[in-house]
């Protein structure tokens, strides 16, 4: 007790905490050949810590090369409790490319003074796809691939190139995949100068994949696939697959701050030779066709079983394969007893995936039931050879009964009983149903003796006479807008209106005045209101209402010669006389009293 | 020189005649082939009295139409039927065009999907708002809407007495043909404006890339397709089918 006590109290070596690991990669299935990213997180405590855990230590799978890409760290101070504490992240980037096919557990650690500590949780990676060969084998067991690594020679060089292939033996028509690879270790600008040539293969281009970074021979290497393509040999002996050319610009600097390193120089890539079995003649079927290599699988179906004689079904048959199924030759399609046939309608959809191209391709066959009865789709066959096994093999679809009723009894009803969904027709039988609607369908021609002549009727509203109406229409409204616009500029002021107005009352007054010259009647009183209105109106508005005192002197005020003044007084008051009896005037001294004031409002504009 | 003044007139008057001979005849001929069936031929003669008429005639195009649709030349079948409807005939030749147009647009639609090809025969709503716009009725109407504002304008200078005693009527009315003028001036200039038309002859005409022969085939549209045509190029006019689709086709191939 007193032990336990005493080993519990005694002081420990300090000791730091293990550290933490943590694995995370971009993707866990991958495609063979194509690089996923590991990123390690290695967190650790500093306390009682005298050096840092080392380098992860990564997997050594076979088939599985690592790549380390980067690095970085970050420390964290923590202030807790009067205690500080400290605890340091670095992060660790890797590729990882699986060159053949499988589940790879990454087993991931670090050296932690002696110690390996392995983090908690094992990512594993799965890779599909066929096995790569070529210089990223090196690190893998790649059983199926036979491309060679970059020799030596070629790893000494700063920028080659080379082709890689799947396979270096393969049987006409088998589909083998091409990648030419572009390997660089120096920063440098390059140029494809001419492709690699793909002679005595059909090619299917596929997409290139990214660049790669790969440790091998010491040297850290950048590797663009550049051209990749299934190919699909097309005779048999030792064939040639051109190594291309690049021309190499070597430079220093990347982007803009790029400049140019020494002198440019050709590099030319290392033909490759692939051995081209022929097809084995053995057990092979009689009018075998070349092009019906890989592996394919054929189904058929007809849209419906049960139809009357007549009418038409649609047999769709089906292959689904991988291998150039663009070029199969499938052979004739059956045409059951009872039964006519027309040429098919075709169809093909391909794709790539892991690096082998799949494909199906429909036949729509029309048919159509001449005769009513139990009609049998007999099993049809394709014949193909497959590589893997090297072996032929047969794929059979089923056979399919249809029942056929007999044709409707009423002719009538023939034309439209017949008539198959119209988007299953076949050439003939479309035409085959234009002649039928021919007589029933289409009208009659008019059989006129001769021709009626003038019986169109052409519409006056012509394109160009609507336009025109359409531009009227403003041009009318601007004009009318003129027009008016114009006719007010051109009406008389107020003024001048009234200027006329008091004109003419003048002359009205003056012709009253005359005819009372000879008889005296009113003529004082017209010729006074005449006076006193031309007056009032040259001495203006001021004058209006006021006593003849100060009207005569506005009149002065207004510039009035004195004159003129002094007669209107004076006309005033002989006016004024006269009508109070004051004086008569004799016809004479009438007449002169008019002229004088005639003369005034001559001078003052008033008449 | 008295017998050519004197004489001219009198031969004027023989070679319509005779034309017009000449055009019956060969139209009782073609006429005379169709009732036995001879359609190669009756298309011949149709054809000859067509090159010979001074002006189109609804019947006679409407006759070559229905001929066509019988030896199955859908193109100009299509196109001479549309013809005819556009001239306006009698009753019974529009009736006959539209029955003998459906049904040869039908085999269009059928030969286009059987040969795998194109076909641009259904109308969108485009082509129909077009067809409307640049109907007689839509240019009337804004017509009178024009004619309206112009008379407003007029009693406004001539008699704004007028003006002043119905002016919320007459302004209600002059707001309304104000608006139909403009909405219906712009939008049936735009659709006499349009692309032209122009349809399909031959079968499975391939659409190319370019105006060349060495162009591409962009796809292939069936004959008796209805296109609109945007660009001409020597021999060659680009063309949009109603989806949209555009592309160079030859003009041998092509009705306008």
């Amino acid at each position: 007790m007193g032990a336990a006590a005493a080993a519990g109290l005694s002081p420990r070596e300090a000791r730091a905490a293990e550290p933490v690991l943590r694995v995370r990669v971009d993707r866990n299935t991958v495609e063979v050949g194509r690089p996923v990213t590991v990123e390690v997180e290695v967190k650790s405590d500093d306390r009682g810590r005298a050096q840092e855990p080392g380098d992860p230590i990564m997997p050594d799978l076979p088939g599985l090369k690592v790549a380390f890409r980067s690095s970085g760290m970050s420390r964290s101070m923590t202030y807790r409790n009067g205690l500080m504490s400290s605890e340091t992240t670095r992060t660790f980037v890797y590729n990882l490319t699986p060159l053949q096919p499988g589940v790879y557990p990454l087993k991931i650690g670090v050296n932690d003074g002696g110690k390996v500590v392995l983090a908690k949780e094992v990512v594993t990676l799965t890779a599909e796809g066929a096995t790569m060969s070529g210089a990223g084998s090196q690190q893998a067991q790649a059983p199926a691939a036979e491309g060679a690594s970059p020799s030596s020679e070629r790893l000494s060089e700063e920028v080659f190139a080379q082709i890689v292939t799947n396979k270096k033996r393969a049987y006409v028509g088998e589909a083998i995949t091409a990648q030419w690879e572009v390997w660089q270790r120096v920063t440098a600008n390059i140029e494809v100068d001419m492709l690699p040539v793909f002679k005595d293969f059909y090619a299917v281009e596929l997409k290139a994949g990214e660049a790669l970074e790969q440790f091998v021979g010491g040297r850290q290497w950048r590797v663009h696939p550049a051209v990749r393509r299934i190919l699909f040999p097309q005779k048999s002996g030792k064939l040639r697959i051109g190594g291309g050319t690049l021309t190499v610009s070597p430079s220093s600097g990347f982007g803009l701050f790029s400049r140019p390193r020494g002198r440019a120089f050709t590099v030319r890539g290392e033909p490759v030779e692939v051995e081209i079995l022929p097809l084995p003649a053995r057990n092979q079927p009689a009018g075998f066709s070349a092009n019906n290599v890989g592996s394919y699988v054929l189904s058929v179906e007809v849209d419906r079983q049960d139809l009357e004689q007549g009418e038409a079904l649609t047999a769709t048959f089906t292959i689904a394969g991988d291998g150039n199924l663009k070029v199969f030759d499938p052979g004739e399609w059956p045409t059951p007893t009872g039964m006519r046939s027309y040429p098919p309608k075709e169809s093909f959809e391909q794709r790539v995936r892991d690096g082998k191209i799949y494909g199906v391709r429909k036949f729509e066959v029309l048919y159509v039931a001449d005769t009513a009865g139990t009609i049998v789709f007999p099993a049809k066959q394709i014949d193909f050879f497959e590589p893997e096994s090297a072996k032929y093999r047969v794929s059979e679809s089923a056979s399919i009964e249809v029942n056929v009723r007999p044709r409707a009894a009423d002719p009538s009803s023939a034309g439209g009983g017949v008539v198959p969904p119209e988007a299953d027709l076949s050439r003939p039988e479309a035409d085959a149903l234009a002649e039928q609607d021919q007589a029933g369908e289409l009208s009659p021609v008019l059989g006129a003796a001769a021709l009626e002549r003038g019986h169109e009727q052409v519409s006056w509203l012509t394109t160009q006479r609507w336009k025109t109406g359409m531009l009227t229409v403003p041009g009318v409204g601007v004009a009318a807008l003129s027009v008016a616009a114009l006719a007010k500029r051109m009406r008389p002021s107020a003024q001048t209106i009234q200027a006329r107005r008091h004109r003419s009352q003048a002359r009205e007054l003056l012709a009253k005045a005359r005819a009372g010259v000879d008889g005296g009647v009113e003529f004082e009183a017209t010729l006074g209101a005449l006076v006193q209105a031309a007056a009032v109106r040259k001495a203006g508005d001021e004058a209006v209402g006021r006593e003849r005192s100060r009207l005569l002197d506005t009149l002065r005020s207004q510039g009035c010669a004195e004159a003129d003044v002094s007669m209107v007084g004076e006309t005033l008051d002989a006016c004024d006389a006269a009508r109070y009896g004051a004086a008569a005037r004799e016809p004479a001294e009438r007449a002169r009293l008019l002229r004088g004031v005639e003369s005034l409002l001559r001078s003052w504009e008033v008449l | 020189m008295l017998a050519v003044v004197l004489c001219g007139p009198v031969l004027g008057i023989w070679s319509t005649v005779a034309g017009a001979d000449v055009v019956d005849s060969a139209y009782k001929s073609a006429g005379e082939a169709a009732m036995v069936g001879h359609w190669s031929e009756a298309v011949t003669q149709y054809e000859r009295a067509r090159s010979l008429l001074a002006s189109p005639s609804a019947e006679l195009e409407y006759d070559l139409g229905t001929a066509y649709a019988h030896t199955n030349e859908l193109g100009p079948a299509v196109f001479h039927l549309r013809s005819a409807l556009r001239l306006a005939g009698n009753d019974r030749v529009r009736e006959g065009a539209r029955r003998n147009l459906s049904v040869a647009t039908r085999r269009v639609s059928l030969r286009a999907e059987v040969s795998g090809a194109r076909v641009s025969m259904y109308e969108g709503w485009k082509s129909r708002a077009e067809r409307l716009l640049r109907s007689q009725a839509v240019g009337w109407m804004s017509l009178l809407a024009g004619a309206y504002l112009a008379g407003l304008a007029i009693v406004r200078v001539l008699a704004p007495g007028v003006l002043r005693r119905l002016r919320s009527l007459l302004l209600t009315l002059g707001v309304i043909c104000a608006c139909l003028f403009l909405s219906l001036g712009v939008t049936r200039t735009i659709a006499l404006g349009a692309d032209p038309e122009a349809v399909v002859a031959g079968e499975r005409v391939p659409v190319r890339e370019g105006a060349g022969h060495h162009h591409a085939t962009a796809f292939h549209v069936e004959g008796g397709s209805v296109v609109h045509l945007k660009e001409s190029a020597p021999g060659w006019r680009r063309v949009r089918l109603d989806d949209g689709l555009e592309g160079w086709i030859s003009e041998r191939s092509l009705l306008l």
